[in-house]
């Protein structure tokens, strides 16, 4: 929780709802995450954009998602994962299609294949 | 002979509304104290349902020992399940893994536990056509087919690309084509007699044609029912499409609503003038006569402001997660405080990480206030980790962030499909709670028991269908009051101390009076 809360006040902090090369480790502390918006600055809504990411140490896979947690809901269509490296992945499609807090999903897994959870907290206005 | 000739004459004609008519969905009877997770039609008597520690014939408000001519060694429970053909019945035993056949005065055990050729693990639903067996092995994740000899006939992992999570439910028509139901993915499926997969539907949710934990299925006459657990109600289809023709049943708002209104439907069953229900949520049976189904009192979903528990839950600390089957998620109650706190609530529908479906094994762990919570899903056999920091929480309240999802591990298919309740637990100082039979506690304190406390009913401190019970770090004793939708607190005297849930919490000071409704 603690990576999650940090991460939503630095992107509050610089404006809203951009990143260039943020940093969020899963919450087991077991892999970090540097992840960037792809060909923009900030997160637009209801517009396709895509988002990368490069994983240390180099895991098997890894999967990138956003949800609304106070609506208990996710996007309206699924992301389309692309393999850009061994350790770095883009993520297509993906689409907030309405203003409010959501939450991109990092899950990465490892050889034995457990799925290990990074997140970061951002605000849509 | 009528209801079945009208059942028949819906195939011939187009789908549209006045099939209903022809459907078994209008409340005729009630029978309740049945214990049952099963009902089979009864040429004679409406179903054959459990009663106490034998089956019974049923129909309207009379009972009738069911005889088949042997004693079992070990009488039937409300674990087992059960199928009528030729005046016979052929039993599972989840328990044991045994698919028993008493045909024609004939007694013969066809299986044992294990997952080989001629073995189930935890069947969960038997059908036989007379020339064939089928089982739904929930804990191999297949279907068995045996002739009457018990002899293997051919084994289902799937249908068509569908893979099979948790079959639940089973049925064969005279032609040997199967209709299965999938409690973990919400499917039914079709196969038929020469393994082609004829169609699927379904998937989670709650309009016709979706369903949530499907279980019982029964088929006649190119109609199929389908008890959708979850959703409270029975589903019509054809059974040469899969497509819905109707559907009845309407949510009992509150425990123990009926005449109609069903409630946590564990299995269906054709009989000759309509079909038989039973819910063992209820401890009953209802019985429906051809047609129409009365919706216009259906409610949309659930108005109260308790949760449906789930019958398990895992107490640690002053942490307290318990199941909520419908929204496929966990609530966190805070412990510290005379009334718990609802806290947290984590989880989501889903085969991802952080989704679990059908948890079977809850724990939790921690030193001080921060907890980590573990749950193995069923469906998968996969274990997902959450951290609980309580030590975080300033001020009592809803939290919603508290959960963290730490890990998931991969799918294991070999994983155990169920777990012991938690029905015992000891203080420090050597007294224990103990659930006995299915509606009191005792408690021993240096080698003295007291007589039984609750009992069954729906006051507070009664209990329906109670599904575990812990001592927490209070010394209060919890007990997961499943048929009741609430939890309730006692202390080590035995006094009720509170009713508890998500909502609203009942205490002595605030509720005057004993015989008041529960929430």
């Amino acid at each position: 929780m603690t990576s999650r809360l940090l991460i939503a006040i630095a992107l509050l902090c610089t404006g809203c709802a951009s990143s260039s090369n943020s940093g969020v480790k899963t919450h087991d502390g077991a892999y970090d995450v540097q992840w960037s918006l792809v060909d923009i600055d900030n997160i637009p809504v209801d517009e396709y954009f895509a988002v990368e990411a490069t994983v240390t140490p180099t895991p098997t896979s890894m999967t990138i998602d956003a949800v609304m947690p106070s609506h208990r809901h996710g996007m309206l269509n699924d992301a389309t994962m692309e393999q850009l490296n061994a350790d770095t992945w883009v993520a297509h499609d993906m689409l907030f299609h309405m203003h409010g807090h959501w939450r991109f999903r990092f899950d990465v897994t490892d050889a034995d294949g457990v799925v290990h959870r990074a997140e970061v907290d951002v605000d849509i206005e | 002979m009528l209801g079945t000739l009208l059942i028949a004459t819906l195939l011939s004609a187009p789908a549209g509304p006045s099939d209903a008519d022809a459907l078994p969905g209008e409340y005729a009877w009630t029978v309740n104290d049945l214990h049952a997770g099963c009902v089979a039609p009864s040429t004679e008597r409406g179903a054959i349902a459990l009663h106490g520690d034998t089956l019974a014939a049923v129909h309207a408000n009379s009972m009738e020992p069911f005889h088949w001519g042997h004693p079992l060694e070990h009488p039937p429970s409300g674990m087992d399940t059960w199928t009528t053909n030729r005046g016979g019945i052929v039993l599972a035993r989840p328990d044991t893994g045994e698919v028993i056949a008493l045909l024609e005065g004939e007694l013969k055990v066809l299986t044992t536990r294990g997952n080989r050729m001629t073995q189930c693990n935890g069947p969960a639903d038997v059908a036989c056509n007379g020339t064939r067996i089928a089982v739904a092995d929930r804990g191999n994740r297949r279907i068995l087919l045996l002739d009457m000899t018990g002899a293997n006939m051919g084994m289902y992992s799937s249908a068509g690309e569908h893979a099979f999570a948790l079959p639940s439910g089973v049925a064969l028509d005279e032609d040997s084509t199967l209709y299965i139901t999938d409690e973990a993915t919400h499917h039914v499926h079709c196969i038929e007699a020469d393994g082609r997969h004829r169609w699927s539907v379904g998937g989670w949710g709650k309009a016709p044609g979706r369903f949530a934990e499907p279980a019982g299925i029964d088929v006649r006459d190119g109609v199929i029912l389908v008890a959708d657990r979850l959703n409270h109600r029975i589903q019509a289809l054809h059974a040469d499409t899969g497509r819905v023709i109707d559907w009845w049943g309407m949510h009992a708002i509150k425990p123990r609503e009926g005449d109609g209104k069903i409630h946590y439907p564990e299995d269906v069953a054709f009989t000759e003038d309509g079909c038989v229900v039973a819910e063992p949520f209820e401890r009953r049976v209802q019985g429906f006569t051809l047609g129409r189904p009365d919706k216009a009192k259906a409610p949309t979903g659930p108005v109260d402001s308790q949760s449906h528990f789930g019958p398990r839950m895992a107490v640690h600390g002053r942490a307290l997660v318990v199941f909520e089957p419908e929204l496929r998620a966990f609530h966190l109650l805070d412990l510290d405080r005379e009334i718990p706190v609802h806290t947290t609530t984590f989880g989501e529908h889903g085969t991802g990480a952080g989704c679990v479906q059908l948890p079977v094994e809850m724990t939790l762990h921690g030193d001080g206030d921060d907890y980590t919570f573990t749950a193995r899903d069923a469906t998968d056999g996969r274990t997902h980790t959450w951290t609980l920091p309580m030590s975080t929480l300033e001020r009592p309240g809803f939290h919603p962030d508290l959960a963290v999802l730490l890990q998931a591990t991969a799918p294991d298919s070999t994983a155990p499909v169920w777990s012991p309740a938690h029905s015992s637990d000891t203080t420090d100082d050597g007294i224990t709670a103990t659930l006995q039979g299915d509606s009191t506690i005792a408690i021993t304190r240096d080698g003295a028991t007291t007589k039984p406390i609750g009992g069954h009913g729906i006051d507070h401190g009664t209990f329906w269908n109670p599904s575990e019970l812990h001592i927490d770090s209070q010394r209060r004793i919890l007990v997961l009051d499943h048929g009741n939708h609430r939890l309730q607190a006692f202390d080590l005297d035995g006094n009720w101390l509170m009713t508890f849930g998500t909502g609203r919490a009942y205490t002595p000071k605030n509720t005057p009076s004993m015989r008041r409704p529960t929430p």
